[in-house]
């Protein structure tokens, strides 16, 4: 019994994080339509940076969060201008948008091992990182704590920012009805930039903690990328409170399904997870708002 | 108020109160397309102007000329004097015309207070504006005092005439000095589009708000409407009061 | 031997990098046992694109400084030995096509090769091409025995898994162990060898669980593992996720001693990541040579004064670089004998042999019947994971 609390707890954990790269790429698609695949290189990209400023050139943490926002919201910004403003112009169809940003990933990646280098980049963890304690059946580490710290920050933050500022207000307009919002006076490609700037800002703060607990791998934009595809599936594609859940759910379900089965097949569960709401429920937990591009 | 003796549609002449809108020989369409041609029109400082005919007329294209979603071919459009053919729907918006379109013209995954909030962020800051924006919405929710009842209900699940009011809410929020109407009544029974017109003639009145309406429903925009305008297959083919209208041969004009 | 055969392969890319992407050249037919200066092609397949290409790319070129060099050393007995390369971007399907091209339109004698998944998918196909295939640089257990023309001449893990298992069921008296390995089939073969080793010995596997590559939580892993109350666990990961493995292991207050592969153990980015988590914990490398040999540190100066940085993957380049100097020796007795140097006379001489001390790094080798190389295996601990993994104290060296 011990052991599936601790299970879970750390599948709460590791879905926050999903979660939180589920919820940038949430941000974007409902307001642009683009299933922004290139946010998993904002994630590596950030981690990268973080890496390099506080490791590799010494600069301290605070320039390194500084370092790894500036990076992550400047990628973002540029697969916007540079791929997906030319292909909204030329009115590509989704198809196309999909194929453009997992080149973007892609060559990004390949970008990546150019400049680092295939072996992986680790930052030493400090005495601070490193504290753990034991709450009841749990243990919870300083990683967990800033997780949920970082959770709630970004969803509070999106939160008010969707329903008090002009900004997001307008991210929400141009989401759900782009021609009337343009009738408005919202512009709309302005809008674009700045939704994408927020969502991959959003994705620098997993991208960050990942890079404290493990090694920053060219690869790892990836294999999070997969995970929070189901995620938005699974929350219901375009929702933002569907983004958290599904990630939330997903990395429940990964970490506690071992309990019982063998672990090898714990990436197989999400699949099936997956499976499961593609052919019962397409529209995920929360009723997606998904609109087409 | 009202500018009796309005220059006609193609005569050209100076108005006796100042114009907000002066379009003139607009002509726009499609592709090599024309859908309109050679059509000039005024809405003078708190005029309530209609531009009738019948579907296909090409009055929606006249509107998207004139607020800048659709580029004219030839013609000028000017907004209180200034030039703004060509511009963009975004600058026209920000220079205070404000359309209100047909069909889904609520984002209707919104709360209504939302929508009229952003209405009001969008507009917000501009000089020119003369009055505050808790004062616009104070009116606007005195006239259609159901959006205060259900201010936090998502627009998507009002009726069709609520979703007017709160269209037309918006277009009040941004305190445009041109209110574009295009065809509100659409989709609506009778006893709302008489309340629909009724809410546009009072905004017309009481807040002074210049408004082009376009409309096929000829018989009731008659009663509100200060002057009108009817254009057959692209070509204006009337301009004058409704008083004049009334002795127009209508099978001449639709 | 890193594999990344499920990411997307960024091959366009790298491949445009890539700088010996096409083998080639000229030079004489692959097998003239006649005297005179006789040209001999070595073929060489490595991951010269895609993620893997970095370390490739370093293969290649230590094995050129080796053919430079085995051809001065070897200048006296008049022939001489010239690489041909081709690209198997580390993948099964590119491989077959190198190896293909190598053995047909390059008649190459003999393909040297790396990466498990390559060499794997090269072994039946080099018997039926006639070619000998030299394993310089993949360690996957399921690699004995894999072909009838596969010789491996690096060192595959079972060497190092089987002497760990063995020594901590019979010295350290733990009669139960538990694995967490990488969900792949490097990771596999490996806690096979383990578990079958730690049972030969009297103990018993209680537990054994996987994850996946580059995974950034192990806790769950690490709590299945703990409740079956392993008296050793032995940790057989990748890079990206041994971290994660380590601190789960501290977190959850793992008291018992934690082995695990010089992969890990010496891996700096493992080493920095992880931190204190990895103090105390076992590590296996093989007896030979070391980075911190004169030899090596000399060729490794070279590298970096021609290329302006460290070499991507010293521990195998070494291999790399003697691997040439197995081959001149091969073909100088081919040629002694009068025997043509071909691909079945090349096997012939190294199961006959068996014994090689020409190597320049390694000093010498020695071929099992199944083909595999034996080495001493050294057990070292990390004390201070802070510190180079060149300070690690020795705990104990282990005789094939």
């Amino acid at each position: 019994m011990e052991l599936l609390l601790q299970l879970a707890k750390n599948g709460v954990i590791i879905g926050l994080l999903y979660g939180l790269f589920a919820y940038g790429m949430s941000l974007i698609i409902a307001t642009s339509g683009v299933l922004h695949f290139a946010h998993g290189l904002t994630l590596a990209g950030s981690a990268y940076s973080f890496w390099f400023f506080l490791q590799d050139q010494d600069l301290g943490v605070f320039v390194a969060i500084l370092g790894a926002l500036a990076v992550g919201g400047l990628l973002g910004i540029l697969v916007e201008l540079g791929i997906y403003r030319p292909l909204r112009r030329i009115q590509a169809t989704d198809m196309v948008f999909l194929v453009a940003s997992l080149s973007v990933l892609t060559l990004g990646q390949a970008a990546l091992i150019f400049i680092f280098g295939t072996d992986p980049k680790a930052v030493t963890p400090t005495a601070f990182l490193r504290w753990s304690t034991d709450v009841g059946p749990f243990n919870v580490r300083m990683w967990d704590l800033l997780i949920i710290g970082a959770s709630a920050l970004a969803f509070t933050a999106l939160y008010l920012l969707q329903r008090h500022t002009s900004v997001g207000l307008s991210f929400r307009a141009v989401g759900d009805n782009p021609h009337r919002a343009q009738t408005l006076g919202i512009k709309l490609q302005r809008t674009y930039v700045w939704v994408f700037l927020a969502g991959s800002l959003v994705a620098v703060l997993p991208g960050m903690l990942l890079a404290v607990q493990n090694p920053v791998t060219p690869s790892m934009g990836f294999d999070l990328l997969i995970k929070a595809v189901i995620a938005l599936v699974v929350g219901g594609i375009g929702s933002m409170p569907g983004a958290l859940l599904g990630g939330v759910l997903i990395g429940v379900v990964e970490s506690v399904a071992v309990y019982w089965l063998p672990t090898e097949w714990s990436e197989f569960t999400l699949y099936a997870l997956l499976f499961i709401f593609v052919i019962a429920r397409p529209q995920g937990l929360t009723k997606g708002a998904l609109r087409t591009a | 108020m009202l500018s009796a003796g309005a220059p006609s549609a193609t005569d050209g002449g100076a108005a006796t109160t100042a114009e907000v809108l002066r379009v003139e020989g607009l002509q726009a369409g499609y592709g090599k397309h024309v859908v309109l041609d050679d059509v000039s029109l005024t809405v003078g400082e708190g005029e309530l102007v209609a531009l009738l005919g019948h579907n296909g007329a090409g009055k929606t294209t006249a509107l998207r000329a004139i607020t800048g979603q659709l580029r004219p071919s030839r013609g000028r459009i000017q907004l209180d004097g200034r030039d703004v053919t060509g511009s963009s729907a975004a600058l026209t918006a920000k220079l205070g015309m404000s359309m209100v379109p047909q069909g889904q013209n609520v984002f209707a995954s919104m709360t209504i207070d939302e929508n009229l909030r952003l209405a009001a962020a969008v507009a917000g800051g501009r000089p020119s504006n003369p009055r505050s924006a808790q004062d616009v919405r104070s009116f606007v929710l005195d006239m259609f005092p159901i959006l205060k009842d259900r201010g936090k209900d998502k627009a998507g699940s009002l009726s069709g005439g609520q979703r007017q009011m709160v269209a037309i809410s918006m277009a009040l929020m941004t305190q445009p000095r041109l209110m574009l109407l295009d065809e509100p009544s659409t989709g609506l029974a009778p006893v709302l589009i008489d309340e629909v017109l009724a809410a546009v003639r009072t905004v017309n009145q009481q807040l002074g708000t210049s408004v082009l309406l376009v409309e096929q429903d000829t018989k009731r925009v008659l009663r509100v409407s200060d002057r009108v305008y009817v254009i057959k297959l692209g070509v204006p083919v009337f301009s004058g009061t409704p008083h004049e209208m009334h002795q127009q041969d209508w099978s001449q004009l639709f | 031997m890193p594999k990344r055969t499920r990411r997307f392969a960024a091959v366009a890319v790298a491949a445009a990098l890539g700088l010996t992407a096409c083998g080639g050249g000229s030079g004489s037919g692959g097998g003239s046992a006649s005297g005179g200066n006789d040209t001999y092609k070595m073929g060489v397949a490595m991951a010269l694109s895609g993620a893997n290409a970095a370390l490739g790319q370093d293969f290649v070129r230590f094995i050129q400084y080796g053919v430079d060099d085995a051809n001065k050393q070897y200048a006296s007995d008049n022939f001489k030995i010239e690489m041909v390369s081709e690209d198997t971007q580390a993948t099964a399907e590119a491989g077959l096509n190198a190896l293909n091209k190598l053995a047909t339109v390059e008649s190459v004698p003999a393909v040297f090769t790396a990466w498990s998944a390559v060499v794997k998918a090269m072994a039946p196909a080099s018997e039926d091409l006639g070619v000998a295939l030299f394993n310089i640089g993949a360690n996957s257990p399921d690699l004995e025995g894999a072909g009838a023309n596969l010789r491996n001449f690096f060192p595959l893990a079972s060497v190092d898994v089987r002497a760990v298992a063995t020594y901590m069921a019979k010295e350290k008296g733990a009669k139960k162990a538990a694995i967490i390995r990488v969900n792949n089939a490097t990771g596999e073969g490996a806690a096979k060898v383990y578990k079958d080793a730690f049972e030969k010995a009297g103990g018993k596997v209680v537990a054994t669980e996987t994850i996946e590559q580059d995974a950034v939580d192990a806790s769950s892993q690490v709590a299945k593992v703990l409740a079956a109350k392993p008296d050793t666990i032995h940790v057989q990961t990748l890079l990206g996720e041994s971290s994660a493995v380590m601190k789960a292991l501290q977190e959850q207050g793992a008291k018992v001693p934690i082995t695990t592969y010089s992969g890990v153990g010496e891996a700096v980015a493992v080493r920095q990541a992880s931190g204190d988590a990895l103090n105390g914990v076992i590590y296996t490398t093989l007896g030979g040579a070391k980075v911190t040999d004169p030899k090596v540190k000399e060729l490794v100066a070279r590298f970096v004064k021609d290329q302006g940085r460290e070499p991507a993957g010293i521990s195998y380049d070494v291999y790399m670089y003697d691997s040439v100097f197995f081959y001149a020796e091969i073909i100088k007795k081919l040629r002694a004998n009068g025997d043509e140097v071909n691909g079945k006379n090349i096997l012939k001489l190294v199961d006959s042999q068996r014994d090689f001390s020409n190597l320049p790094l390694e000093g010498s080798t020695s071929f099992t019947h199944a083909g595999t190389v034996i080495k001493d295996v050294i057990l070292k601990k990390i004390e201070d994971a802070s510190k180079n993994p060149g300070e690690d104290p020795e705990v104990v060296t282990i005789k094939p």
